[in-house]
């Protein structure tokens, strides 16, 4: 779990899961936003994958915040900024342990979503966000490890709870980003970003299992 | 569509290129980056002045980057917020010492991104400041942003931050007057017709042959209500008066005008325009310090434009009159 090995192959499956992924998150986004997140997504991760061979050779940490770091510029507007402070915030404490391991990690991932909800301005669960899936997510990770369940067992009980959570924004109103401006109309739609967060779940526990 | 273009994806480069060659004694661009910066650099120990946004609204800002005003500005593409890394990028080269102001305007995703900038430049010590147009009456919480929108009075906010941070005052001291500015400032535009963007090579929304949209967005975002065309002084005056209750500005007030043209609009319309917000505030006992009458910040092709009013103290009109040195010139 710890090896730089494992950390570029989540990475890469999660690139890969979000561009397979790219015209459902579009759909979603279409439906009550502006229909960009798809393609941003894709491009997001494009870039990071062109740039692999570059960051593979990076520790953990800095690989993270690098790829942090593309992905604020290659998105773009708000969608890049969030999930690229994600990243960064995420690397940024990996690369202050002496050692990764999980309980790290749990750490590392409350600092991504610390970050994630500064810079979406205090975004909650139920604003129908990323958020929704994110908290739920890192929440159900971090009890199961002290559960002292295995890590592969943990990541799956965060894709399950991102799932929940997703699907939990189907029938909230939003309150941020461009989807709030539609108010009670974007009741009965999910939220693209809540879905690229399940997408990710997904890709990693994948990955671990 | 027809525009002079060879490519969407090459137009902002060579549009900021084509400024570059034009006016090599004022400023350069940085290579490999969006960021027009000063020729030279501003003296150390004064507050560096940065904005950014997306591109389409030339002049707004690359064209205000010179002497006397900007120190640097980072053009996003098309419609679309800046990168946070040109905007670091472009704060590690105008620091001077004294910090770094970002004035941008209120909208989402610039300050997702001037936000990481910010905490990009704290790691390495520089200290910044975000000041937040939101001159824009029209509406409130609309498509692109909560709150108000920053739209064309923001240039105002530009000027007024810029000559200040030439005395050599405090980071603090430029907040504090341009925050001052923004609360003075108040505008409401109209569109009479939508804009294309070179991207989408057609009209980013529908407005049919005799609708015009009152307090549309710098984006082509929805305004207050869509009417059906009517007489110029008629308009204008419905603006103006939005504009005047708004703050309100009294009887009496000193203020500076400008009647902005969204890109798409003669000039000969924009005069006509402003015939009227004269008679408008002689009649209300404002008085009219200066007149700014032109394209300031446009939406790429939109017919239109938004008449802002700012309130002036002694100060404010001597920081407005401060010589700059910018690529912008009749003569």
């Amino acid at each position: 779990m710890t090896s730089n090995n494992t950390a570029v192959q989540i990475i890469e499956n999660i690139a890969t899961t979000l561009m397979e992924g790219e015209e459902e998150i579009t759909n979603l986004d279409a439906a009550i936003a502006d229909g960009d997140c798809g393609a941003g997504i894709k491009h997001g991760f494009q870039c990071v994958l062109d740039k692999m061979d570059e960051l593979k050779n990076l520790r953990t940490g800095d690989m993270f915040k690098k790829i942090g770091m593309i992905l604020v510029s290659s998105i773009g507007g708000t969608s890049g900024a969030i999930f690229g402070t994600g990243f960064m915030k995420f690397g940024a404490n990996i690369t202050k342990a002496e050692e990764v391991t999980p309980a790290v990690i749990g750490e590392a991932l409350d600092a991504a979503l610390a970050g994630v909800v500064l810079r979406g301005e205090g975004t909650k669960v139920g604003d129908k966000t990323l958020v929704d899936a994110l908290e739920p997510a890192i929440d159900a990770f971090k009890l199961s490890l002290s559960e002292g369940d295995d890590v592969n067992v943990s990541v799956e009980k965060a894709y399950l709870a991102a799932k929940q959570g997703s699907d939990n924004t189907i029938d909230l109103i939003a309150r941020k980003g461009r989807a709030s401006y539609l108010g009670e109309r974007s009741r009965g739609h999910r939220d693209a970003g809540s879905y690229v967060i399940v997408l990710m779940t997904q890709a990693i526990m994948n990955t671990v299992k | 569509m027809k525009k002079i273009i060879n490519t969407p994806e090459k137009i902002v480069d060579e549009m900021l290129a084509g400024l570059a060659a034009a006016n090599p004694d004022m400023i350069h661009l940085v290579p490999g980056k969006r960021i027009v910066v000063r020729k030279e650099a501003k003296e150390k120990g004064k507050v560096a002045v940065l904005t950014g946004s997306g591109s389409g609204h030339e002049p707004d800002q690359a064209w205000y980057v010179g002497r006397g005003m900007l120190d640097a500005a980072c053009p996003g593409p098309v419609f679309a917020a800046p990168p946070a890394d040109a905007i670091y990028e472009a704060t590690k080269l105008v620091d001077q010492g004294a910090g770094v102001v970002y004035l941008i305007k209120n909208y989402t995703g610039d300050r997702a991104q001037f936000g990481m900038a910010a905490e990009m430049a704290d790691m390495d010590g520089i200290k910044t400041s975000i000041v937040i147009a939101d001159d824009d009456v029209a509406v409130k919480d609309s498509t692109w942003t909560a709150g108000r929108r920053g739209v064309a009075g923001a240039i105002f906010i530009d000027k007024i931050a810029c000559a200040k941070a030439e005395k050599g005052v405090s980071l603090e001291d430029v907040v504090e007057i341009a925050k001052k500015a923004n609360s003075n400032i108040r505008t409401m535009g109209f569109a009479l017709t939508s804009c294309t963007t070179p991207a989408k090579g057609s009209p980013t929304f529908e407005l049919g042959e005799d609708e015009m949209e009152i307090g549309v967005g710098l984006h082509g975002e929805p305004g207050r209500e869509r009417v059906k065309i009517k007489p110029a002084d008629e308009i204008i005056e419905y603006c103006t008066n939005c504009v005047i209750e708004d703050l309100p500005f009294k009887s009496g007030d000193e203020v500076a005008v400008m009647v902005n043209g969204l890109g798409g609009t003669p000039l000969m319309e924009l005069y006509v325009a402003y015939n009227k917000v004269a008679a408008i505030l002689a009649e209300a006992g404002i008085k009219v310090f200066k007149t700014y009458i032109g394209e300031y910040c446009t939406s790429l092709d939109m017919a239109g434009c938004s008449i802002s009013l700012f309130k002036l103290d002694e100060e404010m009109k001597e920081l407005l009159e401060y010589p700059v040195e910018i690529p912008l010139r009749i003569f």
